[in-house]
């Protein structure tokens, strides 16, 4: 063995195969009994001038080894390394797993959508029963008992004299007016329950309304044009387009029916919207001034305007849906589906 | 309501085409449903001369008929009428031509001779005609002629959708027609001149505040007359019956003035009649063959025997106008709206003539609409004569409201001059005079300034207004507090893996009751439910998910982890208490899943319902409770309380109920929103600079130990050191069961030494000794 010159030693170690081999040839080369250790303690006997050559040779020799070693070991590591992760390998087509997080219902994720824009524009939130007198539910809006009005509104009576399930959110405007004690302005939107006796494909026997009002100095019917306008606008699409029609509520006055394009159509007329390029998806108008003088407020003095919209109507027009049953079923099938829908958080 | 444009058309001075017609409709704010067109098929129909009638070879019955159609053309038809001779002129149906009953002609073998089409009678055109088989044409129109010239031209029809308030209109085509003529600027044909009363006593009035206006006029008809083609194909073109010229008349009327008569046979009545009030129990055969029971709440017309007429809603058979009246009581009058209303609600008789009434008519009309049917008939040479007629009663006063233009355009957001704003209600048929306005009688609907809005409105057009937003002061928008939380519980719910679900509130109280655990009151029933599963509002939430549950197994094998956040109603007296309700239901078994199987069990809910008071900052906790609900696992079941208060259930559900659900093991959580609200106070720690030391512990507890005991023990004797004990693990051997629990020591001022650790977890072990609990060797 000793009879490889320290160069040869150097390039034997940078073709070593193993860890192990690296051992060895440091244990022969550099280590305690290593030849060039034994070499080195020989230089005692050595007259200095020669002495001081010859260290200087063995120092050289060693230094080149040890860093042989090094490189050899980095690089050995550098290749087990890699051995072990080729080794680790896994499949990754199988699936992922996905953190378990529930979904919203549709209906309350578009709830919160009408929510939210409306709370942008000023509007803010107001509750009222769902077991409702009938003072609250007509007579306060300009429906008295004998009025035709009543039988727009299938009613379900309840085994309470004087009460109903409420037939629509209005009656949440006698009682925010109420709240405000003459109070201006108010600005308040009510989503809730409401119920009606009737089931089929466009009607369920209970459904969500959003409610809104403003009551205020000065308000006008181009206010309500601009400010469900911009609703529409935000709920539905920036290039959605809105329309208004004369229509008759009790407790509006003048009564505005809103149109929008029809979302599947854009506006150039097809089955769903009757080829007339629009589909109504809310009712609306100044407050009755009966109603504002029910409310406390006097009509003389202040105006104010309403609207009313079926949430299941603005989720099948977001969700182009046409069946509102399938939002009542609870089907896991059809809820689950909404995992995918991004932009409806 | 069917709306005719030609019917429009006799109103108006001239009448644009049918597309400006529907759209000036729809800006009056009325909904257009359809728009067809009436009398297509007539345009195939032909006048033909008979030239040559002789007997059917192989029938008694059967004529063959040679006709001369235009252009000198003859053809052969085989009819079976008895009429129609040489140089008469009838109606002929080519093949291919359709007839009202929507059959379609032929050429057909009838007994061996070919016979293209046929000849026609009145009936079959739909039509009433002189009597005879075949239509023997009077007029000296052309041969070749169609029927559709014949009857005047074709015609548009509008089909409109009635709101409850088309008092303003009338559901009449002479006050649309003055409503469209208004927005358009088109001036009225004048209506006729006023009857002249000749004040016979054959009729009184007994109740004058709800019969403000009461005619009657006698006139005796021409036997056999029928009514006038025109007034005929009017009335089809709408979709009315015809039936006697009597009663074609009034129809007529009813329709173009939006007045309501009735005929009476003169003959069976005993006048003079009576307007009054019915007396209790009396009764009235309806000409509809039903027999009602009047309550003095009800208007009658009534002779010397009893009543006759319900007023304003349907006469009575007993005078009734049949095929063989000649002379006839023609009654025209103003009924107060409201009552009427109620009376045809209460009997639910809405007629034609109760829904015009019901909803208010004008009682102009009453001078006027008698001389319209004498002139129609007089014109038709019908009337014989004019008898006995008078009027009882007077104009009700007009409305008035006070003027004041600048409001109206305040209401709309517009800045339009006072005249344009007079202009349109002007053209609408108001008189301003001075500060007021004075409505028209007929305007029943209106009475404010916010009324003349909406018909400024209406005239120039929604469109015509620059919609805006409001100018305010600005105030911040507020959420309400208590609503504030379902919307948390929500997103804790979905991030928590829950899928929301909405059920309706309306349940079956059979399948409701079986769920309801501690006091939730009595229910409130729906009195006229759409079914018997639909009828009461629930107390309870659970079992309406649990019925998704069902659903949801039927159909598929998904995982089910579902909740809801929705209303529960308690009744106490009359009151109802609505309350939120969260309910989670949690299928129990495995879920086979790469890359490891899910064992859901209780401890899913009971560690999901500390999560939910733990981000709510409810101070609440789980408590056993001594007397669990049979719906519910008796040894796994805990109830929830809140600020003191039981609020809610964390378990499993009774396994043989869980089956009916289709699955073997279902957990649930049920948390009533309490009363009250308070949130536990919370303040961040700045965490210790010093090392954490853990000590492990394998514990054998006894099988009545629970870990509650243990861990209070624990948490007794190690002390503020201790920051944190954890259960890491749970084995069941010989012994009994083990927990192995992981104490986290700590200090906020110092390291601990190992000494000082040790010697309290030996205090902690020694405790522990004296409820059973030792360590597991």
């Amino acid at each position: 063995m000793s009879e490889l010159s320290w160069q040869e030693a150097v390039e034997h170690i940078a073709q070593a195969a193993s860890l192990d081999e690296l051992k060895e040839w440091r244990a022969r080369w550099v280590g305690r009994h290593g030849t060039i250790t034994e070499r080195m303690k020989e230089l005692k006997a050595l007259p200095p001038e020669e002495r001081r050559a010859r260290g200087y040779e063995l120092n050289q020799a060693r230094e080149a080894i040890l860093e042989a070693l090094a490189a050899r070991e980095a690089t050995l590591k550098d290749l087990g390394e890699a051995a072990n992760l080729e080794a680790e390998r896994w499949d990754l087509t199988l699936p992922g797993r996905q953190p378990e997080v529930g979904l919203l219902h549709p209906l309350t994720r578009v709830r919160r959508r009408i929510e939210d824009v409306l709370l942008r524009l000023g509007f803010s939130l107001a509750y009222g029963p769902q077991v409702e007198t009938e003072w609250y539910n007509f007579e306060a809006l300009n429906i008295p008992p004998n009025h035709p009005a009543r039988e727009m509104q299938d009613s379900f009576f309840v085994d309470i004299p004087g009460m109903v399930l409420r037939t629509h959110t209005s009656p949440v405007q006698i009682r925010a007016m109420e709240q405000h004690q003459g109070r201006l302005p108010v600005k308040i939107i009510a989503p809730g329950l409401t119920y009606r006796r009737d089931d089929d494909a466009t009607h369920v026997p209970m459904f969500q309304q959003v409610e809104g009002l403003v009551v205020d100095r000065g308000i006008s019917v181009a206010d309500l044009m601009g400010t469900l306008t911009a609703m529409a606008q935000e709920l539905l699409g920036p290039s959605t387009k809105t329309r208004f029609r004369s229509s008759y509520f009790p407790f509006t006055e003048p009564s505005l029916e809103m149109d929008v394009t029809c979302a599947v159509c854009q506006g150039r007329g097809c089955r769903v919207c009757k080829d007339t390029g629009w589909v109504e998806i809310l009712g609306s108008g100044l407050v009755h001034p009966t109603v504002l003088r029910n409310g406390g407020y006097d009509p003389d003095q202040v105006s104010g305007f309403a609207f009313g919209m079926g949430v299941e109507r603005i989720a099948m027009r977001l969700y182009g849906l046409d069946d509102l049953r399938l939002l009542y079923q609870n089907d896991l099938r059809f809820l689950l589906g909404f995992r995918h829908q991004g932009g409806l958080r | 309501m069917l709306v005719s444009h030609r019917w429009l058309g006799r109103h108006l001075d001239t009448i644009p085409d049918s597309d400006t017609v529907r759209r000036g409709l729809e800006q009056l704010g009325l909904e257009v449903v359809s728009v067809r067109p009436f009398g297509e098929d007539f345009q195939s129909i032909e006048l033909v001369e008979i030239e040559r009638r002789a007997p059917h070879p192989a029938s008694d019955h059967l004529a063959v008929v040679t006709i001369r159609r235009a252009r000198g053309a003859t053809v052969d038809v085989v009819t079976g009428a008895q009429n129609g001779q040489p140089g008469d002129r009838v109606w002929y149906a080519p093949p291919g031509a359709r007839l009202p009953d929507g059959r379609v002609l032929e050429t057909r073998a009838v007994r061996g001779i070919a016979s293209p089409g046929m000849l026609l009678s009145g009936e079959e055109l739909g039509y009433q005609a002189p009597p005879g088989d075949l239509w023997i044409w009077p007029q000296s129109d052309p041969v070749g002629t169609t029927f559709l010239d014949a009857v005047g031209g074709a015609d548009v029809i509008y089909e409109v959708e009635l709101t409850p308030n088309l008092a303003q209109y009338l559901q009449s085509m002479r006050h649309l027609a003055a409503e469209l003529g208004a927005l358009w600027n088109i001036p009225l044909v004048p209506l006729t001149t006023p009857f002249a009363w000749n004040n016979a006593a054959v009729a009184e009035v007994k109740a004058p505040d709800r019969c403000p206006l009461y005619a009657l006029v006698e006139l005796t008809l021409k036997p056999g007359a029928v009514s006038p083609l025109w007034l005929q194909t009017l009335l089809l073109a709408v979709g009315q019956r015809i039936i006697h010229p009597a009663v074609d008349v009034t129809n007529f009327v009813l329709w173009d003035l939006g007045q309501p008569l009735h005929a009476f046979d003169a003959e069976r009545v005993k006048g003079p009649l009576v307007v009054r009030l019915a007396e209790p129990r009396e009764t009235l055969e309806l000409l509809d063959g039903t027999a009602v029971e009047l309550t003095p709440h009800d208007l009658v017309i009534a002779d010397q025997e009893g009543p006759v007429a319900l007023a304003g809603i349907m006469g009575g058979t007993r005078a009734q106008v049949d095929a063989r009246s000649t002379r006839i009581w023609l009654e025209c009058a103003h009924f107060v709206a409201d009552p009427i209303f109620q009376s045809y609600k209460a009997h639910r008789l809405p007629t034609d003539a109760a829904l015009h009434f019901g909803k208010g008519t004008d009682p102009a009309m009453v001078f006027l609409a008698p001389q319209l049917v004498v002139e129609i008939l007089r014109d038709a040479d019908i009337l014989e004569a004019i008898g006995p007629s008078v009027l009882r009663g007077q104009l009700p006063p007009q409305d008035t409201i006070s003027w004041d233009a600048r409001r109206i355009s305040q209401l709309l957001g517009v800045a339009w001059e006072e005249e344009k704003v007079r202009t349109a209600l002007v053209r609408l048929g108001y008189h301003i005079e001075g500060g007021t306005v004075v409505v028209p009688r007929y305007r029943h609907d209106v009475s404010s300034l916010y009324d003349l809005a909406e018909d400024v409105a209406r005239f120039y057009g929604l469109e015509a207004i620059q919609p805006r937003l409001p100018v305010q002061r600005t105030e911040l928008a507020r959420r309400d507090a208590r609503h504030l939380w379902e919307e948390t519980v929500r997103d804790l719910m979905t991030s928590a893996g829950y899928t929301e679900v909405m059920t309706r509130t309306l349940v079956n109280p059979k399948a409701e009751a079986p769920y309801v655990a501690g006091d939730r009151g009595e229910l409130v029933r729906v009195t006229n439910p759409l079914r018997e599963e639909e009828s009461v509002l629930r107390r309870v939430l659970l079992p309406s998910l649990l019925e998704v549950v069902r659903f949801n197994r039927a159909r598929h094998n998904l995982p089910i982890r579902i909740f809801e956040v929705g209303s529960v109603f308690s009744r106490r007296g009359d009151a109802v208490e609505e309350t939120q309700e969260l309910a989670a239901v949690l299928g129990l078994e495995p879920v086979p899943a790469f890359p490891l199987h899910l064992e859901p069990s209780v401890y899913d809910l009971t560690g999901l319902a500390d999560f939910l008071l733990q981000r709510l900052g409810w101070a609440g906790e789980r408590r056993p409770w001594s007397l669990v609900p049979s719906f519910l696992h008796p040894g796994r079941s805990q109830e929830i309380w809140v600020n003191g208060h039981p609020v809610g259930y964390v378990g499993e559900l009774r396994p043989r109920l869980a089956e009916s659900y289709r699955l073997k093991r279902l957990g649930v959580l049920v948390i009533r929103w309490p009363e009250e609200i308070r949130v536990s106070p919370f303040r961040p720690v700045r965490p210790s600079r010093f090392p954490e030391v853990e000590r492990d512990l394998s514990l054998v507890i006894g099988d009545q130990t629970s870990y509650e005991a243990v861990h209070r023990v624990i948490w007794d004797e190690a002390g503020d050191l201790m920051k944190s004990l954890d259960v890491i693990d749970r084995y069941e051997g010989a012994f009994g069961v083990s927990l192995t629990v992981r104490m986290t020591f700590q200090s906020e001022v110092t390291t601990l030494t190992d000494e000082a650790v040790d010697a309290l977890v030996a205090k902690v072990v020694n405790r522990l000794s004296n409820i059973g609990v030792s360590l597991r060797q």
